[in-house]
């Protein structure tokens, strides 16, 4: 009988340390994924500098699409060396399928990615607009009470507002950070510049503590005028000594010509300098090749990478 | 949300002036024929310059211009839909100027008596008021490029005479945002009308600003707000999104010129788009530069009664009650729907297969949803696409099971307290299953096999 006891209690005392162990094990796992931002770096749990390369989706604003699928997609990426997905978000496509984006967020999670949540300002909407501006400022926040607990998401304010004056811009950003920092102390948030970050005029009435710049840089409407545009520098380089930055959206057109040669020489020019500096960037996009045309990284169907994804996927070593 | 808006308010307050614009844009007529001859009206798909041209539009000695009944009717629908006066006399007037793309030296337009007045446009910073609607032909165009060697301006008078619609507005519009949300809406009303394509790229829809800025100050002193003594004109914009950058940067120029304590120069300025920049074309005329006269070779042209009447009965739905309309019965969103039609017949068959969702029973916004973002085109796709494979209770449980399994560490942050995890264990289970199953279901399966 007591042999029996010693056994049970040798068995309960093995079962109490592996389950610390796995508990350990977990905890670990969920605490590697933690930003903050030190100086002009991305600073990781263990203190070391992060270059965050990420992949992004309008999935969210699409609302249709197949998350089995795009994360399939996110996993091809993850496996060439992408940290972070960053997700655009429309409000009122948003709160209907919270579970989902709670399912993506957690898929992030449980996979060691960090989620750079974007919800967009509809500038389609054009009737509504200032209620547009404060309901994605409304959805930021309740995203952030949403995840407060989760450390491995940061938070971007929306770099491609409609006609806004820099007062106007520089008030919503006062707001959105000093709400945001009442929900989430240490929270990390991507603030931008008019036009696509273009016009950053500085003098934000806030500590800048954990913030960082976002910039979406297409430099021409179509590929003639890209042509014709002499780029020198980047937006970015004025600030890269001061701030913390992500080229969330990149490449040389906006409008017409996505895929074409010219463009894709953009892109790789501007992953060159980011991986220069050891500034972040975000490819846009993973969405099908339907919806983006030659701004995708990849084709869903085949799942063979893009012109673009290709010389995206070959700059995540280097 | 409302505290936003109101604070917001109070910032754009606590400017030192206020931005006064007024837009001027010009349409060009989708008319078989051009304004004031029986040429072809399609300067964009000519397979060659000057094959669309006569007398009248090459502007030659002797030949008489007849206006185009259907442009007339079309310029009245439009100013009907933008809830204009029709005047019930109107007339043709001569402005002139030499360019070389107007061979006559004059351009018909309209002076003092416009096909409509009095109109107005809501915006959602406020109504802008439509001082008028007139007709007027559209010049030739001027191609500068490079023969043999040497640089040289051609001509093409394909477009000399199209029929060009042009829409003035009050100073009422007071932002960049505003004036591009004011000319977006004004495309899709005539959109709507189908009386113009408003191909910007090609120059079928041109927007003018005439921008000021008016001192806080000085409207304290008075009490009420006088238009500032100079306005500068930006001038043949093709994009809303340049119309928008130009306008705030030219408020910025102002801005600082006022600053210094002097006026800007009434002028009228370009727009260049790469360096995002106005620059001066020339200083600003009057109307009586321009020497307006009647056209003594048409006619005053009287509207009775019976012929608005059969204009107005062929004018569609307002475009704002349609939307309303879909906004009250199906909850369906303006910026959505907007994207599935152009004109008022394609709205008509939109609001077919509405109705056809409701008869079967089907959720009109899904359907909404899956048109713009699955490109579906008939209510029979959707329903091909919403259908639910059925999986039973005892094949589900065992699939949540072996999720559970494979994803302790969701399990135990539900566990912890964060209940949306869930949603990632409803999501793998769905993956697992490879079916499409209804969401609250999974929800009600999971929850025990957990505790």
């Amino acid at each position: 009988m007591r042999k029996i006891l010693l056994v049970i209690l040798i068995i309960i005392e093995l079962i109490v340390i592996f389950s610390a162990f796995l508990f350990s094990k977990n905890k670990e796992k969920i605490k590697r994924n933690y930003l903050r931002i030190e100086k002009n770096n991305f600073i990781d749990q263990d203190n070391n500098i992060v270059q965050l390369k990420g992949v992004s989706t309008m999935a969210f604003a699409r609302n249709e699409y197949d998350l089995t699928k795009l994360t399939e997609i996110f996993t091809i990426f993850k496996k060439n060396g992408v940290n972070l997905i960053t997700l655009y978000l429309y409000p009122d496509k948003t709160y209907p399928t919270l579970a989902k984006l709670d399912y993506l967020i957690y898929w992030a999670k449980y996979n060691s990615i960090f989620v750079y949540l974007v919800p967009v300002i509809d500038v389609n909407d054009y009737r509504n607009h200032q209620q547009r501006i404060a309901s994605t400022k409304e959805l930021s926040l309740k995203l952030i009470e949403r995840y407060k607990d989760e450390s491995h998401v940061i938070y971007g304010v929306w770099a491609e507002p409609y006609a806004m004056s820099w007062e106007e811009w520089k008030f919503y950003h006062k707001d959105f950070v000093d709400r945001s920092r009442l929900i989430k102390k240490d929270i990390v948030i991507g603030i931008s510049g008019l036009d696509n970050g273009r016009r950053f005029f500085g003098g934000l009435d806030f500590d800048y503590k954990n913030i960082f710049l976002d910039f979406h840089d297409y430099p021409a409407k179509n590929i003639e005028e890209l042509k014709k545009t002499t780029v020198d520098g980047f937006l970015w380089d004025k600030y890269i000594d001061r701030y913390s930055i992500m080229i969330g959206e990149f490449g040389g057109v906006y409008h017409d010509g996505f895929g074409a040669k010219e463009d894709n020489d953009y892109f790789k020019r501007v992953i060159d300098n980011a991986n220069k500096f050891k500034l972040s960037y975000v490819g846009y996009t993973v969405d099908r090749l339907e919806d983006a045309g030659g701004q995708s990284l990849i084709d869903w169907n085949t799942k063979k990478l893009t012109e673009k994804g290709k010389i995206f996927v070959e700059s995540l070593n280097k | 949300m409302i505290n936003d808006k109101i604070q917001m308010t109070n910032q754009f307050q606590n400017s030192n002036y206020k931005t006064i614009i007024g837009l001027e844009i010009h349409v060009e007529l989708k008319t078989l024929s051009k304004m004031f001859c029986s040429c072809k009206n399609d300067p964009f798909h000519a397979s060659k310059p000057n094959i669309y041209t006569c007398p009248v539009c090459l502007g030659l000695p002797g030949a008489l211009p007849v206006a185009n009944k259907k442009a007339i009717e079309w310029a009245i629908k439009l100013g009907l839909a933008l809830g204009c006066k029709i005047n019930k006399l109107s007339k043709f007037d001569r402005k002139h100027y030499f360019y070389p793309d107007l061979p006559k030296g004059y351009q018909i337009s309209q002076y003092d008596m416009p096909f409509c007045v009095n109109g107005k446009v809501e915006t959602s910073s406020g109504p802008v008021g439509i001082t008028r609607v007139h007709l007027e032909e559209d010049t030739g165009k001027l191609i500068h490029q490079k023969v043999n060697g040497r640089n040289v301006t051609l001509i093409d008078f394909n477009r000399s005479g199209v029929p060009l619609v042009e829409i003035v507005t009050e100073p009422d519009i007071h932002c960049a945002a505003q004036a591009k949300e004011y000319a977006k809406k004004l495309r899709q009303i005539i959109r709507y009308l189908d009386i113009s394509d408003c191909d910007m790229e090609k120059g079928g829809m041109r927007l003018e600003a005439n921008i000021s800025l008016q001192s806080q100050k000085s409207k304290v002193k008075s009490q009420k707000l006088e238009l500032p003594n100079y306005k500068v004109e930006l001038k043949n914009i093709n994009s809303f999104r340049f119309l928008e950058r130009g306008i705030e940067y030219e408020i910025e120029r102002q801005k600082e010129i006022l600053e210094a304590g002097k006026t800007p120069t009434q002028e009228t300025r370009g727009y260049n788009a790469e360096k995002n920049i106005t620059y001066t074309q020339r200083t600003k005329e009057e109307a009586a530069d321009y020497r307006y006269f009647p056209d003594p070779d048409i006619p005053p042209i009287k509207i009775n009664d019976s012929w608005l009447k059969e204009i107005k009965s062929d004018l569609p739905v307002p475009l704002d009650s349609v939307f309303k309309g879909w906004q009250e019965k199906y909850h369906l969103k303006p910026e959505l729907v907007e994207l599935l039609f152009e004109t008022a017949e394609e709205s008509k068959k939109l609001d077919g297969l509405f109705e056809q969702c409701v008869k079967e029973k089907l959720s009109v916004e899904k359907f909404v949803n899956a048109m713009v973002h699955k490109k579906i085109k008939t209510v029979e796709e959707f329903k091909k696409m919403t259908s639910v494979d059925e999986v039973n209770d005892d094949d589900l449980k065992i699939i949540i099971e072996k999720v559970l399994k494979a994803n302790s560490q969701a399990v135990s942050d539900y566990k912890s307290g964060k209940t949306n995890a869930i949603n990632f264990l409803v999501g793998m289970v769905i993956r697992e299953a490879k079916k499409k199953i209804k969401f609250g279901r999974l929800v009600s399966l999971i929850r025990p096999l957990i505790k």
